[in-house]
């Protein structure tokens, strides 16, 4: 049994130049992905560097886990919507192609090309190809272009991750996609690819994956695909997909509805997973090395929304749908143009249902917006404003650069109506009806999302798929155990379960001291909108939720100090950081006021 | 009870055993004498967990590469997975068996197994790749430079037993045993089977009609003003 190597691509745009770092050593301490994406940002990027300049970064990040509980590619980069460290998680068949590819410790992008360009990684044939044609198309279009050509000259069939025009025109909240539902949606990826000129990567991995033990690896994952547990979780999702906790959550309260000002509205109940699969259930889709598929496209091609195919998940469309009055039918016009366009559907959602509030309230204007009538429910006024939004027209121009930079240049008070959290919106969930979330949410330095907290972060360092690991805690006893047998099956190495939980600390610490040289304060940027406090939301079985400062922020306190190691101001603690190994970020920390 | 055809076509007459009672893929026999594993793309999710197997059963590896099923993705528009493995033609059909250049082909049908099989030694690699060209079902590949014979699928025979790892690994049924005892008109209808991945998608493209392959459904237009509705996108 031999140790396995690993490798990380490094391609610098500006010079058109690309190496190989063997970074073992790294993955030993940080396990890959996001973990390893901290420690080359902290040693690499230069302090304070602009998000959508050239010194920025994108680690396109695999695992050693990578397609074997689910697969997930982490995007790390510093993200232009909130100006710290961002990442963007996609599901898919992209990271089995980088793990099959020799370069399984990820790809690093950095500097800018003079002109668009596309990635193209054939095993060790690495160019830095001319993206003209593809330039300024829709999603499916460029992928479909860049497929069709690569397959045309090679005979195989790429992984092809793109940008749509939203990335093109530095849109702070654009994603990145392959196969089209597959999205890294999250904090303005597809704005950084973008700024760099990098229409899309496409890669096609023949090498095989490097696996110390291939038949422990093997026996292990049987184990976890066939057991019991595994067959019996998720069968909702694995019937209606991710879109069925949407109208779950309409119920309970738990999900936005205009503009979170309601606990539910009549709209609500138009949203039918049921119904949806009887009208236009099309097939199931997957990922690779997931026994539990939870993509369910659908194909409406009926007028006057259809014919569009499209596929729904909690994130493309809960932010809309209710939030802005609508429903499943009308969504599945919109969230076809969302996946076109390519943006962030959650961050999109709140900004268009925060614009309706605003337009509601006379505080902008139907001038300002270039002539919509931005009115609640109306899908044609939601598509002209996604479409200048892509396109930075008009009001749209302001708004593409999310809350962070709108909110004072609308100004007015605005800020009020404003559902967000770090600069990002929160609309799939209604935090009053989930403090768990809000907690969460307020303590990431990761922009508002579930999951950021430390086990959250080892997923993404070993590059697990959360929604397949749910079982994990009754097969093996705790997800921790399955990533550890898999690491020693796939790296050849002998990790104990207190050193898998040291990577996870370690790594969850590392970011958060990157987070903090680059600008992040937990106690200022860490609140909750005032309306979450102050304007309570009432469930349609007529409970009633609604937050209290007090209470909250001893909640807050009491996740940094107990979940999270922190102080209850939220900052790592000095000496504990310095016994996982990161007495190198003191010296930067003891500079920082905080 | 199934019928056991005894006739011509059934070149591999099966024994009918005992049934243990239920439904359910377990409670099919695996398949002897003329069978193949049958596909169905619209049950299959692209998981490649039958690669998986395929690979480490013949290899001891788990690189999909070797496998000898294949799954691959297709934007239909909507992405599609499209799975391809030999149907064991039968005996007119065997185009690769007829491509192969040398004598006596290197494919083959083995006609004791009931399989195609390969004379690893004796094949030219995918230089050649003669083979691979002929099959309609794009079910023969190559691995160069370790393993650089046409990789077909051997229905996971060894040692006179029959075990076809894909089926057992599928969590979604995706994979059938047919022979010809679950299907006596199995020996004429093999090429029913065979059918190439780009033709599929074509087909399968159908049912989101009138989208086009590279479109979703989404004009550069916006909603109210598109004529699209009523019309074939290109």
């Amino acid at each position: 049994m031999t140790e396995t190597r690993f490798r990380m691509l490094e391609v610098d745009l500006t010079q058109g130049k690309a190496h190989t770092v063997d970074v073992t050593e790294e993955v030993k301490k940080h396990l890959g992905a996001r973990g390893l994406a901290s420690k080359v940002f902290w040693e690499m990027m230069p302090v304070g560097c602009d998000p959508l300049g050239p010194e920025n970064m994108l680690h396109i990040g695999v695992g050693p886990v990578t397609s074997l509980i689910g697969d997930k590619t982490i995007f790390s980069f510093k993200s232009p919507l909130f100006g710290w460290k961002g990442r963007a998680a996609m599901s898919g068949y992209f990271g089995r192609e980088i793990v099959n590819s020799p370069f399984n410790g990820g790809i690093l992008v950095t500097g800018k090309a003079d002109h668009p360009v596309y990635l193209y990684v054939l095993d060790d044939n690495i160019e830095v190809r001319d993206a003209s044609p593809y330039w300024g198309s829709y999603k499916q279009r460029s992928e479909y272009a860049i497929r069709r050509d690569l397959r045309q000259e090679t005979g195989e069939e790429f992984a092809v991750a793109v940008i749509g025009p939203a990335g093109e025109n530095k849109v702070r909240y654009a994603n990145v996609t392959h196969e089209w539902f597959h999205s890294a949606s999250k904090w303005g990826v597809g704005a950084v690819m973008g700024s760099k000129n990098l229409k899309a990567v496409a890669i096609r991995g023949k090498k095989g994956p490097d696996y110390a033990e291939p038949s422990k690896v093997w026996e292990i994952f049987r184990h976890y695909s066939e057991h019991p547990a595994v067959k019996a979780h998720n069968y909702r999702e694995r019937r209606f997909g991710h879109m069925t906790s949407i109208p779950d959550l309409y119920y309970a309260g738990g999900d936005g509805v205009k503009n979170n000002n309601l606990g539910w509205h009549e709209v609500c109940g138009n949203s039918n997973a049921y119904k949806h699969e009887l009208e236009y259930y099309l097939w199931t889709d997957g990922c690779p090395g997931c026994a539990n598929p939870c993509f369910v496209p659908f194909y409406n091609p009926t007028p006057p929304n259809g014919p569009v195919a499209g596929e729904f998940r909690h994130d493309n469309t809960g932010c809309f749908n209710a939030n802005v009055l609508l429903s499943y039918e009308e969504m599945t016009y919109l969230t076809v143009l969302l996946d076109e366009l390519g943006m962030d559907g959650e961050e999109a959602g709140g900004i268009v249902a925060w614009v309706m509030e605003l337009y509601e309230r006379g505080l902008v204007t139907k001038e300002e917006l270039g002539g919509i009538d931005l009115k609640w429910g109306s899908v044609e006024a939601v598509d002209r404003l996604l479409r200048k939004i892509a396109h930075r027209q008009d009001l749209g121009n302001i708004l593409a650069d999310g809350y962070k930079f709108a909110i004072p240049a609308i100004g007015k008070g605005c800020e009020k109506y404003a559902w967000q959290v770090h600069w990002c919106s929160c609309a799939t969930y209604d935090l009053r009806r989930m403090p768990d979330h809000a907690v969460d949410y307020v303590c990431s330095h990761n922009g508002a999302r579930m999951g950021t907290g430390i086990r959250g972060g080892l997923a993404e360092s070993a590059t697990v798929c959360t929604f397949t690991a749910e079982p994990a805690a009754r097969v093996w006893g705790s997800l921790e155990e399955g990533i550890r047998q898999y690491v020693n099956a796939v790296c050849g190495w002998n990790l104990t379960l207190d050193d898998i939980n040291t990577i996870a600390l370690r790594d969850y610490m590392l970011e958060r001291c990157y987070c903090l040289r680059e600008g992040f304060r937990p106690l200022t940027h860490g609140r909750l909108p005032d309306r979450a406090f102050d304007q309570p939301i009432t469930t349609r079985r007529g409970e009633t939720f609604v937050l209290d400062r007090g209470d909250f922020a001893k909640l807050v306190r009491d996740y940094n100090v107990n979940a999270l190691h922190l102080t209850e101001d939220g900052i790592p603690q000095k000496d504990f950081i310095a016994e996982l190994g990161l007495d190198y970020v003191l010296p930067t920390l003891d500079k920082l006021d905080l | 009870m199934c019928h056991t055809p005894k006739n011509r076509l059934d070149e591999g007459a099966d024994e009918v055993k005992e049934e243990k009672g239920g439904w359910g893929v377990d409670n099919v026999p695996y398949p002897e004498g003329s069978s193949l594993v049958c596909t169905r793309d619209l049950l299959c999710v692209g998981c490649g967990i039958c690669e998986l197997a395929c690979s480490f059963h013949h290899y001891g590896l788990l690189n999909r590469e070797l496998s000898r099923i294949k799954i691959q993705k297709r934007m239909t528009p909507v992405s599609k997975s499209i799975q391809s493995v030999c149907v064991q033609c039968g005996p007119d059909e065997r185009e690769c068996q007829k491509a192969c250049p040398l004598d006596p082909p290197v494919i083959h049908f083995d006609s004791e197994k009931k399989h195609m099989d390969v004379d690893t030694e004796r094949c030219l690699g995918h230089d050649c790749g003669r083979c691979a060209e002929a099959c309609g079902g794009d079910a023969i590949h190559f691995y160069p430079p370790e393993h650089d014979y046409a990789l077909v699928c051997d229905l996971c025979e060894k040692a006179g037993t029959r075990r076809p790892h894909c089926m057992d690994a599928c969590p979604r049924q995706a994979l059938e045993y047919m022979s010809a005892r679950t299907y006596p008109f199995l020996k004429d209808a093999q090429h029913l089977w065979r059918i190439g991945a780009d033709e599929k998608a074509e087909l399968i493209h159908k049912r989101t009609y009138p989208l086009g392959w590279d479109s979703l459904g989404v004009t550069d237009k916006p909603f109210s003003e598109g004529s699209r509705r009523a019309k074939r996108l290109d």
